[in-house]
């Protein structure tokens, strides 16, 4: 379980959270939904110590995060951002096994877990001889999820993951991330504007303006209940195909 | 903090170990930047060797006040000068306001300096023009170029600024003319050309006969007489005594004709002035010198200067790699003290690279050091500027996903900002590398050695040749370093 309590957090003189509660339960995938500028990457930023609240506290396991576990948190922490983040001066294997050859790991054990990794996100191996540069979009993504899950991490961070992508491939990777997310039984959080991908990926919503939480729950009780004109008018911002 | 104790203990240790190279024993003789100076301390320098006395000539180190504070120093232990230069200019300050109370030894004296007894010439200042045009405008007289006061003047940089030089003369003549500066060999082919009108001269140069020059009258007694000795540190008398004792040998014995026809076998008939000197003492002192005799081969004239420039190049970029990398780190990681390094060595940079060099003279001496302490000061900048640029360029995404990895924040600098960034880095070190081989041509102003030399004697003595041999190499190394730096780079990941 992870929890925000009380934080503020503001930048550049604008307070962007004011005295913010949430709670996101273990086990589940928890998906923050706004508008750009709502603040939900900033929770993403929060919770790896990216950047620091202003007041109140970040609790993993009910413990506060602090400068002394932050590196202990970032080794059980996957965060995925929308450009993957990929070193393009290391291979797709190197940026993978990066944070395993700094921690020890037995270079065996390192090839095992590569290749488990290549079949669970549907990457042709050979491709990871290559430079960064040398993948395409969708290919690098999915690199930058097995670096994500390398150390097979408890909690899940994904940052509009897919938006970067053309929607064929997003579609492909959406179906591909539920599967896997249905197997792994992590805490996954899950920032996107996207709602179809968030209706479809997560269990819990949450949504989030201007750095205030509007209305939580699941994607049915967002359209039988909505809290707001605000949450009716997100809902409908989804177009339907014509015809 | 550690780390950079350590790195400023090495770079001390690094020049110490540079200056601790240099030989405390053999006789250092100076000359300054002109034929005549050369000359005469290549002739005492021969005298002492053949009188079997280790000795060494430090060239055309520069203008009297840097010889005279090199000679306080200790730097080098003899060098010729003039008495009025002494009295007007050097020790100006010592003596009263018209220079002519105290007898000159008692003067030097007090300055902790004595002289030999004088070479037996005085080669005095004077205007000179072209034979042929001060004839047309009827001038003989320095007072006569009152009335023409649309004549271009052209003075050596030295005389501009000197005490008993132009700004004493155009006072005493009330002469309404603006001097321009310029080195004094290249005052002649001005001259020459018919850019300039009026030069300053030394009575005794070669190109007075040579050019068919018209030597002024100073028809109102301005300037002072010139008598040529040589100068030694007052405590040789006794710790010495021997080397005083074979100088003096050279004492009376160059009068005004010997020193005017020595200079024009070396500077018009291109005689080299190891050559000059020791057909010299050969036919006047009957000595034979042997060693230092003629000039040495364009390949092993080569193949030092190429060793004095790499050794400079070499050194001060080492020593700069080792300061500006960290300290650019440093800036990238703390802005607010970056912005502090950045400007200091941007300051730094605005200083001109001569002013530099002659800055090191009273701090360092004259020699290797001081040239490689301003090199080094002027690589730091462009290494510095872009190890900071390189490591603030890395986007905040990849700078983020490091950290949210958990890498430490050492492994972060060198597994992957410091990779990022090294393309960047090898531009500015490039950069640096390039100034750096230009500027150390400059160090063979201050004794540096370097392809400088022969460019420096190049422009002395009017030969092309001369300048083209220390120029060509200058631009190869350039270049070669240039291609080694690029090739490096193709073996850099891509930013």
């Amino acid at each position: 379980m992870i929890q925000f309590r009380s934080v503020d957090f503001g930048f550049a003189g604008q307070p962007l959270l004011a005295d913010f509660n949430l709670d996101i339960a273990a086990g589940r995938t928890t998906a923050l939904i706004g508008s750009s500028g709502s603040g939900k990457s900033t929770l993403l930023r929060l919770m790896l110590g990216l950047i620091w609240p202003d007041a109140g506290e970040i609790c993993f396991e009910k413990t506060p995060l602090s400068a002394d576990r932050l590196v202990d948190i970032r080794h059980r922490t996957g965060y995925l951002t929308q450009g993957g983040g990929l070193f393009p001066h290391l291979t797709a294997a190197d940026n993978v096994a990066l944070m395993a050859r700094r921690l020890d790991w037995n270079p065996s054990k390192i090839e095992a877990r590569l290749a488990t990794l290549a079949q669970m996100t549907q990457l042709e191996p050979a491709l990871l001889t290559r430079m960064p540069s040398q993948l395409s979009g969708g290919q690098r993504q999915r690199v930058a999820l097995m670096r994500a899950l390398m150390l097979d991490p408890d909690w899940l961070l994904l940052d509009e993951p897919f938006s970067a992508l053309d929607p064929l491939i997003r579609h492909q990777l959406q179906d591909e991330l539920k599967t896997l997310i249905g197997s792994l039984n992590k805490t996954v959080v899950l920032v996107t504007h996207d709602l179809a991908e968030a209706a479809w990926l997560a269990d819990h919503l949450v949504l989030i303006s201007q750095g205030e939480i509007i209305q939580q729950g699941t994607f049915a009780e967002f359209r039988q209940q909505p809290a707001s004109p605000f949450v009716e008018q997100f809902l409908a911002a989804t177009r339907a195909l014509p015809g | 903090m550690i780390r950079w104790i350590a790195i400023g203990l090495v770079i001390a240790g690094f020049f110490g170990a540079v200056s601790a190279a240099e030989e405390p024993r053999r006789v250092v003789v100076g000359s300054k930047n002109f034929t005549e100076s050369v000359l005469l301390g290549e002739l005492t320098t021969q005298l002492l060797i053949a009188q079997g006395i280790a000795a060494e000539h430090r060239r055309a180190l520069g203008g009297s006040r840097i010889l005279w504070n090199a000679l306080a120093r200790g730097d080098i232990d003899i060098y010729p000068e003039y008495s009025g230069t002494l009295r007007f200019e050097l020790l100006a300050d010592r003596s009263d306001s018209n220079g002519t109370d105290k007898p000159l030894q008692i003067l030097l004296a007090a300055a902790g300096v004595a002289a030999l007894p004088p070479f037996g010439f005085a080669n005095n200042y004077a205007l000179g023009m072209v034979e042929q045009r001060a004839q047309a405008l009827g001038i003989t007289d320095t007072s006569h170029l009152l009335e023409r006061g649309n004549l271009k003047v052209g003075v050596s940089n030295e005389f501009l600024h000197r005490a008993d030089g132009w700004p004493g003369l155009k006072a005493a003549y009330q002469l309404p003319h603006a001097a321009t500066g310029l080195d004094h060999d290249l005052a002649y082919r001005g001259l020459v050309a018919g850019s300039l009108d009026v030069i300053d001269l030394y009575t005794t140069d070669a190109e007075i006969d040579y050019y068919d020059l018209r030597v002024l009258v100073d028809d109102r007694g301005y300037f002072p007489d010139y008598q040529a000795m040589l100068l030694h540190r007052a405590e040789w008398g006794e710790r010495r005594p021997e080397v005083l004792a074979v100088l003096t040998q050279l004492s009376g014995q160059i009068e005004a004709t010997d020193i005017s026809r020595l200079n024009r076998l070396h500077k018009i008939d291109r005689q080299s002035v190891e050559q000059v000197a020791s057909d010299f003492l050969e036919t006047r002192l009957k000595q034979s010198p042997g060693a230092n005799k003629g000039s040495s081969s364009l390949a092993s004239a080569l193949l030092t200067t190429t060793y004095q420039q790499l050794f400079l190049v070499g050194v001060s970029m080492l020593a700069a790699l080792l300061l500006a990398l960290p300290l650019g780190v440093l800036a990238a990681k703390k802005p607010v003290m970056g912005r502090f390094i950045l400007g200091l060595a941007g300051a730094i940079q605005t200083v001109p690279s001569l002013a530099l060099l002659v800055f090191m003279i009273p701090l360092l001496g004259i020699g290797t050091l001081p040239a490689i302490v301003a090199l080094f000061f002027y690589s730091l900048l462009p290494i510095l500027r872009n190890t900071e640029a390189g490591l603030s360029g890395i986007s905040r995404e990849l700078q983020e996903a490091a950290v949210a990895l958990g890498l430490s924040a050492s492994a972060r600098l060198w597994q992957i900002e410091l990779p990022l960034a090294s393309r960047t880095i090898l531009a500015g070190i490039k950069t640096a590398a390039v100034i750096n081989i230009g500027t150390a041509t400059l160090g063979a102003l201050i004794g540096a050695g370097g392809y400088g030399q022969p460019i420096l004697a190049g422009i002395r003595l009017d030969n092309t040749g001369l300048i083209l041999q220390g120029a060509i190499p200058a631009v190869l190394m350039a270049f070669a370093v240039q291609g080694l730096l690029s090739w490096l780079e193709t073996r850099l990941p891509a930013a």
